[in-house]
């Protein structure tokens, strides 16, 4: 279980995160969600420690890892956005380089174990030796995600692991990751931008407006008109699809643009 | 790759007897006349003896300034990502240039210009101390921001060039004549003490690197990831630079401004090794970068000394360098 206690964070005086208090669930994806800027990105990176926060502090399984020299790479897995390599890579190095926390460069028997695991847990014999750079941007990200599997981390953090993906690479790796959690026991946390794959897809929701925590807790809950239409200041409309919500989302809330205009 | 590795090997030790041996050429009519002379044979012996002998102490001195600039560009060009960068973009050329001007003009020839070991022992404070000035005003306020840096540092080899321009210009000929063979490459700089003094430091720096080999390469993995697999980012650029800092120093105070030497080398070995060990890159950049720069001087010398090895690199290295891009990338 990942905790944040009071977590505050600025760039210069603008508060980007002020006094996030949440509980990251166990063997659950959490989806966070909410509008650009809100602050989404900022959380991520201050719980996979990229930044470090200007106050308040997380636990993971009951230890603080305020300080920043723990090294977490067997606990976390973290993978961003921008993925792109300038090294000559295939597809089974880049893989390997996942086994790094616990082999330090030196790949035992038990280290390439595991890489064959995945590689056929991930079905990629097929583009195991091939380079990289030739990849195609959905098999780019499954050999990413073959890489961070192969790091053997309880935790798994994605960042807007969608980007880039038509909407049937889109759903196929949802699956996976529900997948991973279903068989591999991991605990998943995703940043995202669609609603309808988040809200079928994620059991746990945290939604963020403007730095603070506007929703947390079950995505069946979260897909009502009121949140929705308070997260993103836009008018939803929520129907019932095969026993899943699915918001459609066509209009800006109408009082907000003339309450606008007319400070104009 | 290990067939590479054994050709670059060989072509060294060619490089290097050719350098030994390349003087023979303009005096070999004095020697054989001598050797003729029962008189004069033992004398010649000795002579020839004397000449190997500080030679091979060039080749040391200029072994190890190929080895280093070698690795310390390689390392240099993973922690930035980019292949056009080398090391001395961070002003280390234009710092070692200022502080020989200042000296000669300053001090005129007193023993800070003329005692070799003073005048490298003050060099290689300074530039190390520029350096580390450097890095805590930027890089403590901006963690790891290796462009900013760079920013800073051509600004200063800038300013630091335009300085000692201007310096050289009030100066009279003879102290501009110091100062241009001080700071041009050149073994007759090579001081036989230096080397040892450098020695042990240089093979300190060169065992540094060669023990984090994997670690760079996960850095070249980029930031991002090397984070997540358990790399402590600020404090491994930190100490990689200050041994950069350490290396290009001793390296450019030892034989002079020798910068385009590492971005030919490293960049030969990256185009000739098709995979991203850093251990190969390490190996294969330093053995091309001894070959061209030990061949290099031996040609300057046969030429008569009448241009600079700089010269030879630049001609030699840069075209080799672009036909290897152009063939890889069929441009």
């Amino acid at each position: 279980m990942i905790k944040l206690h009071n977590i505050h964070q600025s760039y210069g005086t603008k508060d980007v995160l002020k006094n996030i208090n949440i509980e990251i669930p166990e063997g659950k994806i959490t989806g966070i969600i909410g509008p650009n800027g809100a602050g989404k990105t900022t959380l991520f990176n201050v719980i996979s420690r990229v930044i470090q926060s200007k106050s308040g502090h997380i636990e993971i399984d009951g230890v603080d890892i305020s300080n920043h020299k723990i090294n977490l790479s067997k606990q976390i897995a973290v993978l961003k956005q921008s993925n792109h390599f300038s090294l000559k890579l295939t597809s089974y190095e880049l893989i390997c380089f996942g086994r790094y926390p616990h082999s330090k460069g030196r790949l035992n028997k038990e280290d390439k174990q595991m890489v064959d695991k995945m590689i056929s847990y991930l079905n990629l014999e097929d583009i195991k030796n091939q380079h990289i750079d030739t990849l195609s941007g959905g098999q780019l990200q499954r050999v990413l995600l073959a890489m961070v599997l192969a790091q053997d981390t309880k935790y798994i953090m994605l960042d807007e692991p969608l980007n880039n993906l038509d909407m049937k690479h889109g759903v196929e790796m949802m699956l996976l990751l529900q997948r991973f959690v279903d068989e591999l026991g991991k605990t998943i946390v995703v940043v995202m931008h669609d609603i309808n794959i988040a809200a079928t897809f994620c059991e746990h929701i945290i939604a963020i407006k403007e730095g603070e925590v506007f929703y947390e807790g079950p995505a069946h809950d979260m897909m009502v008109e009121h949140t929705l239409n308070g997260i993103y200041d836009s008018e939803f409309c929520i129907r019932e699809v095969d026993g899943k919500r699915i918001c459609i989302y066509h209009k800006i809330q109408q009082d907000l643009i003339t309450s606008k205009e007319e400070n104009i | 790759m290990h067939k590479k590795i054994r050709f670059w090997v060989v072509m060294s030790i060619i490089a290097i007897i050719i350098y030994l041996s390349v003087w023979l050429v303009s005096q070999l009519d004095v020697i054989i006349f001598s050797l003729n002379d029962p008189n004069r044979a033992p004398y010649v012996l000795q002579m020839m003896q004397k000449v190997i002998g500080r030679r091979s102490v060039q080749v040391i001195a200029l072994i190890i300034a190929a080895t280093i600039i070698a690795m310390t560009t390689s390392v240099f060009q993973t922690m930035t990502q980019n292949r056009i960068i080398t090391p001395s973009l961070l002003g280390f050329d234009a710092i070692f240039v200022v502080t020989q001007t200042t000296l000669v003009f300053f001090t005129s020839m007193s023993s800070l210009v003329v005692n070799p070991i003073l005048n490298f022992l003050v060099t290689i404070v300074l530039m190390i101390g520029v350096v580390l000035l450097m890095y805590k005003t930027i890089l403590s306020r901006h963690k790891s921001n290796i462009l900013l840096l760079l920013l800073v540092g051509m600004v200063i080899s800038t300013l630091a060039s335009n300085y000692s321009s201007f310096l050289q210009i009030l100066m009279n000929p003879t102290e501009f004549q110091t100062v241009m063979s001080l700071t041009s490459v050149s073994v007759a700089n090579i001081q036989a003490s230096l080397t040892l003094i450098v020695l042990p430091l240089a093979i300190i720096v060169v065992v540094y690197f060669l023990t984090r080999t994997h670690v760079y390469d996960v850095i070249a993995l980029g930031r991002n990831h090397a984070m997540n697999l358990g790399i402590d980012y600020h404090r491994q650029t930190y100490t990689d630079l200050i041994f950069i800092a350490i290396g290009v120093a001793m390296t450019t105070a030892l034989v002079g401004p020798l910068s385009f030497l590492g971005l030919i080398a490293v960049n030969i070995a990256r185009e000739l090794y098709d995979k991203y060990h850093h251990k190969i890159i390490f190996i294969m950049s330093s053995l091309i970068a001894i070959v061209v720069l030990i061949l290099g001087q031996a040609v300057v010398e046969l030429l008569g000394f009448k241009t600079l090895v700089t010269t030879i690199i630049s001609l030699v290295g840069g075209i080799y360098m672009i036909y290897l891009i152009v063939k890889e990338h069929k441009v």
